[in-house]
């Protein structure tokens, strides 16, 4: 109760165009949009652009937010939007690359949030690497709904008004995208049931 | 009919309903409950200080933006209002005040009752002169006639 009023002041504040309330909606949902973002657009630094693109645009848009669906699911709406129209705009671009990319990507000082907490990491590098792996080599589609329902934890019918498909839909996306993962995995996850 | 049509669509629902129910069994399973705790173990991406410091900084540049077109339009809207009523006040007396200035010119003013007056006296004059059924013509005639018979042959 307490927090869900806590998060309505958040709310009508950043609709003022609060910077500070802005700061701490950006805390709260920074790593949940990034996760998204950076599975749906290949490019870690492309995606870390759209990122930020989500945020510039929640913060000019809070106006138009009118609490119908939850603030979670219209941040994750402008986030599914931005990373269809990059795809988009991937497809008919052909891939450049500058030749100093490579240089540029090796000096770059990357400092981590100090926020992280390692020993919070309850799965090793290796399982992540291969669920990461498992995850990106499925369409769009079923990558969508897997990661809004299994890791962002979004509702089946938030899932529909993200995505703008029957709740029907939703399931039977789920299903397959969990029996890709299942299969992909199927050495990891019978360790893991054996152990 | 209706009773048909009824028993229909109850046939329908009653095959409809165990698909739905499948699906959400097949959602409960535990081999597709074990791929959600697998995903939902991962762990957060957290992005950088300096992707955080970059999105603070266009944040500030667009709040910035959006303070001084805030400001502009202060300025800018009273200035609107001003323009449109001036335009609206052009448009609704202009026109009238320029039909009733009179109107001035190195001529001396002619009016209507001025041309009635003039028109009149023409005519009555006209009417003495020559009387009624005869043109001006038949009147310069006549009188050119009349003189010849009074000046005796010499």
């Amino acid at each position: 109760m307490t927090d869900s009023l806590t998060e309505q002041t958040l709310i009508e504040r950043c609709r003022k165009q609060d910077s500070e309330a802005f700061g701490r909606f950006i805390d709260l949902y920074q790593g949940r949009v990034f996760g998204f973002v950076r599975r749906m657009v290949a490019d870690a630094d492309e995606a870390a652009d759209v990122t930020q693109e989500v945020f510039l645009r929640a913060y000019q848009h809070f106006g138009r937010f009118d609490s119908r669906s939850s603030v979670k699911t219209w941040l994750f709406k402008i986030a599914h939007n931005l990373c269809v129209d990059y795809s988009r705009k991937k497809k008919r671009t052909p891939n450049a690359m500058s030749l100093s990319a490579a240089d540029e990507e090796s000096e770059a000082i990357d400092v981590a949030d100090v926020r992280w907490q390692p020993e919070l990491v309850t799965m090793d590098e290796e399982l992540a690497d291969a669920v990461d792996g498992a995850i990106m080599s499925m369409s769009e589609k079923l990558r969508s709904v897997l990661l809004l329902h299994d890791r962002d934890d979004l509702a089946y019918d938030d899932i529909a008004s993200v995505l703008a498909i029957p709740v029907g839909t939703v399931k039977s996306r789920l299903f397959l995208a969990r029996a890709h993962l299942q299969n992909s995995l199927a050495g990891y996850l019978g360790e893991r049931a054996q152990a | 009919m209706s009773n048909e049509r009824m028993n229909w669509k109850q046939d329908k629902m009653n095959t409809n309903e165990p698909v739905k129910q499948s699906i959400d069994e097949l959602l409960a399973s535990e081999a597709q409950q074990m791929v959600m705790r697998t995903v939902r173990a991962m762990p957060e991406d957290v992005p950088s200080m300096a992707w955080r410091g970059a999105l603070n900084a266009r944040l500030a540049e667009k709040s910035a933006r959006a303070r001084s077109r805030r400001r502009m339009w202060w300025v800018v809207s009273p200035s609107f209002g001003v323009v449109a009523a001036a335009a609206i006040c052009f448009a609704v007396f202009v026109p009238g005040h320029r039909a009733i200035t009179p109107l001035t010119s190195d001529k001396p003013a002619v009016t209507l009752e001025d041309q009635l007056f003039a028109s009149h006296s023409d005519s009555v004059t006209t009417q003495d002169v020559v009387g009624s059924g005869l043109s001006s013509q038949e009147v310069q005639q006549t009188s050119d006639d009349a003189i010849s018979e009074d000046t005796p042959a010499s």
